[in-house]
């Protein structure tokens, strides 16, 4: 089946991405792989579809798609020695809901995100710029069976540090 | 994400009405979209009060030059952000700043203006925006080479005509050619920041469009944009700043309608320089115009996510009315209008009947022959005690909320036939007996 390129995604040519200022090919080339990826999460694509879909350079993917998997957005599944298939960490369920920090230039959205895997509480923490361009920094994910125990641990520790300062 | 939304969209043949949603924002159509360019009155400010003492249901959205925004747009939007950020600190839910209450119901929409880098107003605006930032020194380094050329050629102004236009066009090409992309995409990038965070919808830093050459690199920047702002989460318009000359170009014409119904774009903006179908009689021009008119209705009838606007409207307002979604007129009433200093002090009169800036004099006695009749027209009216009698800066304050008022009036009573199936009727109730009575032809139904 032929990968599914959502209407909402503008592919422009990758020779001019290339000029673009580094702060804004940065950020396209991972929405436009966030969205494909989120499109096709059923099948799952390799680094050959996108650089197809897409025409990136292929050590481009390749390294965001490592940063993706590093941070936990994306999963790499290994079929045979070689092929590798990517997928998003499932379909986040409803709107996200926002937690402001002290500081102005950083926030954290809470999703809820359903995968073969389970359920999962996804924390994203996410730091906007003075021109307001909008960056994930960081994701932690925790499963519904691993909530509680983490609460607990976290509360009991954010105790016992604040206590020691 | 600043998603444009139409909710409902009611169709009286090739006239429409729609409510649409933009950046969370409900307007109805048509709506009268102020632009506000003046620190004197502060039309920002003026704006906001006339939004708190009147109803004004069809006036939810207002345009800015980016050039004019450092000094009557940026610093009030800053204000409130330093102010938000300040008192969260202390307080859990601090009381919003009645000015911030207003922007939150009012669209706002950027013009960059482009068009002056080739028109001989406002390029010390346009220089002085361009210092904000170093993406920008290429608009320094064009202005600094026009101004030297100018005053090289201050003898010979008619040979200065020719070397604006080559060095215009000139300015373009070598940002199009393939060394320069980087110094292009940084500065489209660097306007769409400004856009981003000032805006709730970005439109395209395109150039004037005067020739096929010219469409193309508008086009592409304009796609460019639309890319940029996809990977924000932001919706970019897609945006033609065009000379009225395009509308003898048969092929031009052609090639922009061909891409209208294409684009895939949500919002369309347009906007005409030096176009007055009622004063010019052309009518290639008015069946070309009429043609683009016919182009968007259809878009509209097929594409019911798809809304238009026209910046700039002008003399052609009232037969766009039925067709935009949202149209554009300066608060000063005619486009370009600057010369209130020749009348005492006082300019420019909106006239509802002729539907046309008339002298402060010649109001003054419309006003005198039948103030009732003159109260009736529209909620600002109403409050007129007596026109002569209004000081100079209230004078000049009033026609601007009077004018919007009007167009306000028109809107309503539009919307109103068009749910009744009479749009038509009313249009051409408005041209008739009117100043923009020539403008009939132009009626599509």
């Amino acid at each position: 089946m032929s990968p599914k390129i959502p209407d909402e995604v503008k592919l422009v040519s990758s020779e001019t991405v290339k000029s673009w200022r580094v702060e804004d090919r940065e950020k396209y080339i991972d929405k436009v792989i966030i969205d494909i990826l989120t499109a096709n999460s059923d099948q799952g694509l390799t680094i050959d579809d996108l650089l197809t879909i897409t025409g990136f350079d292929r050590r481009t993917i390749s390294s965001h798609l490592t940063k993706f998997v590093a941070r936990g957005e994306v999963f790499k599944e290994l079929r045979g020695k070689r092929l590798a298939i990517y997928r998003t960490n499932g379909q986040p369920v409803g709107k996200p809901e926002f937690v402001k920090g002290d500081l102005k230039d950083h926030y954290f959205r809470l999703y809820r995100l359903e995968n073969d895997d389970g359920n999962f509480v996804y924390i994203q923490e996410r730091e906007v710029d003075s021109f307001k361009r909008d960056n994930v920094k960081g994701v932690i994910k925790i499963r519904d069976e691993e909530m509680q125990e983490f609460i607990k641990k976290l509360h009991a520790f954010a105790v016992r540090v604040t206590k020691n300062e | 994400m600043n998603s444009l939304v139409v909710k409902e969209r009611i169709l009286d043949r090739n006239y429409s009405t729609s409510e649409l949603v933009l950046n969370g924002k409900p307007i109805q159509g048509t709506n009268i979209s102020a632009l506000l360019r003046s620190t004197r009155p502060d039309e920002v400010d003026l704006l906001y009060k006339t939004k708190a003492k009147y109803t004004l249901d069809h006036v939810e959205s207002f345009v800015v030059r980016l050039f004019d925004a450092p000094k009557i747009y940026f610093p009030k939007i800053d204000k409130i952000n330093n102010r938000k950020d300040s008192l969260e600190k202390f307080i859990d839910k601090p009381i919003r700043d009645p000015f911030e209450i207003f922007l939150k119901s009012m669209v706002s929409l950027p013009d960059v203006g482009f068009e002056f880098l080739f028109y001989d107003r406002n390029r010390e605006k346009i220089h002085d925006f361009a210092t904000l930032h170093d993406e920008l020194n290429p608009i320094i380094d064009y202005l600094d080479l026009l101004e030297k050329n100018k005053e090289n050629l201050k003898e010979s102004p008619k040979k200065f005509v020719h070397v604006n236009k080559l060095l215009h066009d000139a300015f373009w090409q070598d940002l199009f050619a393939r060394q320069e992309a980087k110094k292009r995409e940084a500065m489209i990038g660097r306007i769409l920041d400004y856009e981003r965070k000032y805006f709730d919808y970005d439109s395209p830093p395109a150039n004037f469009v005067d020739s096929n050459e010219m469409f193309e690199y508008a086009i592409q920047i304009n796609e460019t944009s639309q890319a940029i702002a996809y990977s924000n989460e932001r919706e970019c318009a897609t945006s033609f700043t065009l000379h009225s000359s395009i509308l003898l170009d048969d092929d031009l014409m052609g090639k922009l309608l061909e891409y209208l119904q294409k684009d895939k774009t949500k919002l369309t903006i347009l906007k005409f320089k030096e176009l007055d179908l009622r004063a010019k009689v052309d009518y290639t021009m008015r069946d070309n115009f009429k043609s683009l008119l016919s182009t968007i209705s259809e878009i509209k009838s097929a594409k019911k996510n798809k809304a238009f606007m026209l910046l700039e409207a002008g003399n052609q307002y009232a037969v766009c009315l039925p067709v935009f979604d949202l149209v554009s007129r300066s608060l000063t009433m005619i486009d370009g209008d600057v010369g209130f200093g020749r009348n005492g002090g006082r300019g420019q009169f909106w006239d509802t009947t002729k539907n046309y800036p008339r002298r402060a004099k010649e109001m003054e006695q419309v006003f005198d022959n039948d103030p009732e009749g003159f109260r009736q027209t529209n909620e600002v009216g109403s409050g007129i005690f007596d026109l002569k009698k209004l000081k100079n800066s209230i004078y000049n304050k009033v026609r601007r909320q009077y004018f919007l008022a009007s167009l306000n009036q028109q809107a309503i009573e539009m919307k109103k036939h068009t749910l009744d199936g009479t749009s038509e009727i009313y249009l051409n109730q408005i041209l008739r007996n009117s100043e923009l009575a020539p403008l009939r032809d132009l009626i599509l139904n």
